[in-house]
């Protein structure tokens, strides 16, 4: 016969605090209203709209990057990860897919080597090239042989 | 008939991107959400602050969520001893762990919604054993945020706590036994006692 382990479990009782706050079963049914949700949504629409006419901190990294200048590591995986949570959040997938493998790629690195190099610039020109297009989907067959040059580029030199 | 809004709920957003964070705000006033009530965190240091300092309702956290905020120790990978227990600064669900089993949580109980990236499920599983309430899936969509609160609001379950989790009870499904078979987790645990 198996051995039965006792395990000590504290339970509370689902309440219903949180519910009554709202206004009771269903209040939220009747409070998040289509139209409420759809100007939920256009706040969404219209923040993906100016996105990319906000000024991006990024750039000037990114722009070093492309040009295989990578003054300090951390800086540079600092501004990718900002970039690559703002996209992920977004939906912007082509700009998203790149900043997530750059991000990867530099994980607990510390210095570059020049095969490094060359896979942090083609990475950083795919993202400008994205900002450039501003790029909220997938992109086209551009961006497709973009994200190929950069997958062959990761597997080819990484040490993982 | 005039349409009824929220007016005593509070919520907290935790996000490294401040834009981001507002964005979800700004999703949560059109959803009728009062402003004044609507709070920000660029981390888990920061979040756990707040919820010291004032009460909160609701939740609302990304998975990325480094510690980035004055409260926060520069390293990127040490563990941080603050008042709240040892604080591994690595993301969301290490925050509602450390909400759910910290000894000096403001409040263990609160409902919890995750922000997480598309289809990572070692991530849904990891935030899910954490305690966390509800994920929703990037990309932010209002109408799977709402769901959401619905969910936590409406659908509420109970609190578990055992050596191995602490948090809402992760079986969801309802369907009965089949016959003759026991509830085989009731024969292996035995409750102390219900925590009303």
């Amino acid at each position: 016969m198996p051995k039965q382990i006792q395990t000590d479990v504290k339970i509370q009782s689902a309440n219903t605090n949180l519910q009554n706050k709202f206004g009771g079963a269903g209040a939220l049914q009747k409070i998040f209203t289509p139209e409420r949700i759809q100007m939920g949504q256009e706040k969404i629409e219209e923040f993906k709209e100016t996105y990319f006419d906000e000024e991006f901190t990024q750039l000037e990294i990114l722009n070093d990057a492309a040009k295989g200048k990578v003054k300090n590591v951390e800086e540079l995986r600092n501004g990718v990860k900002s970039l690559k949570g703002q996209t992920e959040s977004l939906g912007f997938s082509f700009i998203m897919r790149v900043t997530d493998s750059l991000y990867k790629y530099l994980d607990e690195k510390t210095e570059l080597n020049k095969n490094d190099i060359l896979v942090v610039q083609k990475h950083a020109e795919a993202i400008l090239a994205g900002i450039d297009k501003r790029e909220r989907g997938e992109g086209g067959a551009l961006e497709k042989e973009l994200l190929k040059t950069i997958e062959m580029l990761v597997k080819k030199f990484s040490k993982k | 008939m005039a349409i009824q809004t929220i007016k005593n709920i509070s919520v907290l957003i935790l996000d490294n991107e401040a834009k981001i964070a507002n964005l979800v705000k700004d999703v949560l006033i059109a959803l009728s959400f009062p402003e004044r009530l609507i709070f920000t965190a660029v981390d888990g240091y920061e979040g756990l602050e707040i919820l010291r300092k004032r009460p909160i309702d609701i939740v609302v956290t990304d998975w990325e969520l480094h510690a980035q905020s004055e409260h926060a120790n520069k390293a990127r990978t040490a563990v941080i001893r603050t008042r709240w227990g040892d604080f591994p600064p690595v993301n969301g669900a290490s925050f509602v762990d450390c909400l759910r089993t910290s000894p000096k949580s403001p409040n263990k109980f609160i409902p919890v919604i995750m922000l997480t990236g598309p289809t990572q499920s070692n991530h849904i599983m990891y935030a899910r054993d954490c305690g966390v309430n509800e994920i929703l899936m990037k990309p932010i969509n209002a109408e799977d945020l709402a769901k959401r609160i619905i969910a936590i609001a409406d659908q509420p379950r109970d609190f578990i706590i055992s050596p191995n989790f602490r948090g809402p009870d992760r079986r969801r499904k309802t369907a009965p036994l089949p016959n003759g078979v026991s509830e085989r987790r009731k024969l292996d645990m035995k409750i102390i006692k219900n925590i009303d």
